[in-house]
């Protein structure tokens, strides 16, 4: 493999709507305050672009998902379908098209009406497949919390405080972003003492059930100061899809994701990364369960593995700590509306490098790393996109 | 979504692997595989046999949802069990009375129960007990 996406494409533009329990938003309304909003960032017009892709599961059919509410005249849509990481696909194939000179202003957009569903949690969870009696989504990864407190010699209770911190502390950012859907502070006795959901997971170690919709405008590294003059430039974007082994064998561990791991490598590769901690300067992860961000922080190399509790310990991850995580509140305080989520996570370090994160701001970051990842632990597909200045 | 109606003929068409527990087995590396696959996972060989899973078999993890799939009466509590002659089958238990007496390690076996009721009928499969002499 020779080619490499860093610093080829730009954005330069983008929105985000408001998470939430969206009662009076359908999927257009979503769609076109993102996409508004991203237009007005870029000062561009809808005729200006002349492509686009649109990441989602659920709440879309085709590109006309969104040519008919954004009112977008005869061009070429793609509408991504690639599980939890459909919003960073989308986001993938649209700079792909830019950097193979295909076009010059291109849009991505994710969004998900996961409310229609009319469940809690996510729906299309077959109670029984053909072969597994399987479970939920908390019931999957809850079984890799045990795990994991069984490997790494953690009693429940060391085990529940060090993901209540994880809460603890998305939270606090959250609390401080208006867009995301859960602003209150916890803490980690309310987090320990929540009902339990799926043991050892209970109610605050997972993440909300939101609407949202996120809009990125894409174009060339060269005509990028043409938009504005603090593009943000992507460095890599990596999808790797699991052989889903882990279901079919007795190799796998629960205690890791492999596919995390291996997205990681390729992305700090492509990136030119040679020691992510020191030089990942913040990060959005897919902190679907609290335990998810635990030990996605050892997959990508930011914590040695088993380690990641002296890490929560010492405010490695929070705000004002040495490599922030979740800067905006992360799926635990945004939900995960599946298309949306990628595309959110971008906004943020977005937000971020540029300098306009509010009383969020971290100090002069200079790269950031969003991690999405699909279906089950055993089985998963992860995306890692790094942008920087 | 719902699971395929208990006359859909994935049902037979998987019966070998549902209810006969049919995994295959790599004849080129030895590898076993379950649920089935056309493909050897670990070396690529197409050259696999039918192998006969074991009904016994040690938890690797397991959880206890309080909030299950449509259909359960929670809690259940799933598991992940290494089978004794390899494969892996991801289960639910049955006849634990406390949740605290599952653990990481234990030893269970299979016996055939009924899952749900979907639709007016009942739709059986395979959960694990406890082996005894662990007590």
């Amino acid at each position: 493999m020779s080619g490499s996406i860093k610093d080829r494409v730009a954005i330069v533009g983008m929105g985000c709507t408001r998470f939430g329990e969206l009662w009076d938003k359908g999927p257009s309304d979503l769609i076109v305050d993102a996409v508004q909003e991203a237009l007005a960032d870029a000062n561009v017009d809808i005729g200006d672009i002349e492509a686009a892709w649109a990441g989602s599961i659920f709440s879309g059919h085709g590109g006309r998902s969104v040519s008919e509410p954004l009112r977008l005249q005869y061009i070429p849509i793609t509408h991504v379908v690639n599980a939890c990481a459909s919003g960073h696909d989308a986001v993938r194939n649209a700079a792909y098209s830019v950097a193979a000179g295909i076009y010059d202003l291109v849009l991505a957009v994710g969004f998900e009406k996961i409310k229609d569903e009319g469940m809690s949690g996510l729906p299309g969870m077959d109670n029984l497949t053909k072969t597994h009696a399987v479970g939920t989504m908390p019931g999957m990864f809850a079984m890799m919390a045990t795990k994991y407190f069984h490997r790494y010699g953690l009693s429940p209770q060391d085990g529940k405080t060090m993901l209540a911190k994880i809460s603890v502390k998305s939270h606090a950012n959250g609390s401080m972003n208006p867009k995301a859907h859960l602003r209150n502070v916890l803490t980690v006795e309310r987090v320990l003492n929540a009902p339990m959901i799926a043991w050892p997971l209970g109610l605050f170690d997972c993440c909300g059930v939101s609407d949202g919709g996120a809009a990125a405008i894409i174009t060339s590294a060269e005509k990028a100061k043409e938009f504005r003059k603090d593009p943000v430039y992507i460095k890599a974007l990596q999808i790797c899809a699991s052989p889903t082994s882990g279901r079919l064998t007795t190799d796998y561990d629960f205690t890791h994701v492999e596919e995390s791991y291996r997205a990681g490598i390729a992305a700090y590769k492509e990136a030119g990364i040679t020691n992510p901690r020191k030089e990942i300067s913040m990060a959005e992860v897919h902190d679907c369960f609290s335990i998810t961000e635990a030990v996605t922080m050892e997959d990508l190399q930011f914590s040695p593995r088993g380690k990641v509790k002296d890490d929560i310990e010492a405010g490695t991850f929070e705000l004002n700590g040495e490599l922030p995580v979740q800067p905006d509140g992360g799926l635990k305080c945004f939900g995960h509306p599946i298309g949306a989520s990628g595309i959110r996570m971008l906004y943020e370090l977005y937000l971020q490098l540029q300098g306009r994160a509010d009383k969020r701001q971290i100090k002069d970051p200079e790269l950031g790393l969003a991690h999405n990842m699909g279906h089950e632990p055993l089985a998963p597909l992860v995306s890692v996109c790094i942008v920087g200045l | 979504m719902t699971q395929p109606a208990p006359a859909s003929p994935v049902f037979w068409r998987f019966n070998a692997e549902v209810f006969r527990l049919i995994g295959i087995r790599c004849r080129k590396c030895g590898h076993i595989s379950y649920p089935r696959t056309k493909i050897c996972h670990e070396c690529g060989s197409l050259d696999l046999q039918e192998y006969q899973l074991s009904r016994t078999g040690t938890i690797h993890t397991f959880c206890i949802n309080w909030a299950p799939p449509p259909n359960f009466e929670p809690p259940i509590i799933p598991v992940a069990v290494d089978l004794d002659g390899g494969g892996r089958y991801l289960g639910i238990m049955t006849e634990a009375s406390t949740p605290e007496e599952v653990k990481v390690g234990a030893k269970v076996e299979m016996v055939l129960r009924k899952m749900i009721t979907d639709r007016g009928l009942n739709v059986y499969g395979y959960k694990f007990r406890l082996v005894e002499d662990q007590q």
